[in-house]
């Protein structure tokens, strides 16, 4: 067998892992935000999320996808940090609403933190104020087609930056300590050698 | 016991600065910070004030004063009652009432991170729902939040090109968004 065959072999075994991964997708909501209520329309039979195979999930360690719905209290983020570093990986993040972008309209407030993506890696952002269930779905398939073509990769993102992120996170909440060891991890799953 | 007859039997004994009848159910009267323990302790003793629901302070900083408004409630007469007092901006400290209003503690708990009110005889004042904040007591009018957020964090950046970047038609967009290609 030659080494080119090989490779082409991983690539097309990648390509099958990608295709049904993509089919069964657990999500976490955390549903701070009021654009939480969005999302039982979505779920339920009128939009009917599961035809395209994401279904809700309980626990961030048995969870694919980390929703953020709406804004982030300082208090939030740090809860939403150490949900997002309880997820294995691969894992994605959605952020739900313009709060997830720049504030929303909660711009001037103290507390309300402005970019998610400077904290967490997000892979897509549903604007709006609030994102009507349409726009959710649309959302979603467009995950779906990034994990399909092998481009929805913001994870890596945050094992390779883990420096960059950290930084803005203690800028903002001070010192604190989580309990996953982002480089050991990083070595497990190949990103980092 | 109607509320002006309430009233009336307040100001039998103490001084009450100014009444404002909000309906047949609600009042909110202005009395003497000196006279506020008294007022509670009748109001609850005497008229069947058991419950209080809310203490609630503004900042009118024009003025120089807190306003601290103890809502008190019956629920023999479904009465609810505001005792309303200004304390000095400067100096802002008044005596905790949780000996007379168990609640209490929590209210002023909030209050004191809020608005920066010293409770005195309070042991409970630690830090009760901004977990992570190290600043000035937000709700103080003069701090600006404006100027706070602009330090603190980052924007995104608005690209008026955003559309054609993305690739986007005209004829996918509706309404008002067609102008902004």
């Amino acid at each position: 067998m030659s080494n080119k065959k090989i490779v082409d072999q991983k690539a097309a075994w990648n390509h099958v892992y990608r295709r049904l991964n993509k089919r069964s997708l657990w999500m976490l909501h955390y549903c701070t935000g009021c654009g939480a209520v969005e999302l039982p329309p979505t779920m339920t039979s009128r939009w009917d999320m599961s035809r395209f195979g994401v279904a809700p999930m309980v626990t961030p360690r048995q969870a694919d996808i980390l929703l953020i719905t709406g804004y982030l209290a300082k208090k939030s983020l740090k809860r939403v940090i150490l949900t997002y570093e309880q997820m294995q990986s691969p894992k994605w993040v959605v952020g739900f609403g313009s709060c997830t972008i720049n504030g929303g309209m909660y711009w001037d407030s103290y507390s309300t933190i402005k970019q998610l993506s400077e904290y967490i890696p997000v892979d897509i952002y549903i604007a709006g104020c609030m994102p009507q269930p349409e726009a959710i779905i649309h959302g979603f398939n467009v995950l779906l087609d990034k994990i399909n073509n092998g481009t929805a990769n913001a994870w890596k993102d945050y094992y390779i930056n883990y420096k960059k992120y950290r930084e803005n996170q203690v800028k903002v909440l001070g010192e604190f300590v989580t309990n996953t060891d982002i480089e050991k991890e990083a070595r497990y799953y190949g990103v980092v050698k | 016991m109607k509320v002006s007859e309430i009233i009336y039997e307040i100001k039998k004994h103490f001084d009450v600065l100014s009444i404002d009848e909000k309906n047949e159910k609600y009042a909110q009267i202005e009395i003497n910070e000196k006279d506020l323990r008294n007022v509670l302790l009748h109001c609850k003793h005497n008229m069947n004030f058991i419950h209080l629901s809310a203490i609630s302070s503004v900042d009118y900083i024009k003025d120089n004063k807190f306003s601290l408004v103890y809502n008190l409630f019956s629920y023999k007469e479904s009465i609810l009652l505001g005792i309303k007092i200004l304390i000095n901006r400067e100096k802002a400290e008044i005596a905790t009432i949780n000996d007379i209003y168990h609640p209490a503690i929590f209210f002023e708990r909030d209050i004191h991170e809020m608005l920066g009110i010293n409770f005195i005889g309070n042991n409970h004042l630690e830090k009760f729902i901004l977990d992570e904040w190290d600043g000035p007591p937000p709700m103080r009018k003069d701090f600006d939040t404006l100027e706070y957020v602009n330090d603190t964090f980052d924007w995104y950046e608005y690209d008026p090109e955003w559309a054609k970047k993305l690739g986007i038609k005209k004829e996918d967009l509706a309404g008002e968004e067609m102008e902004i290609l």
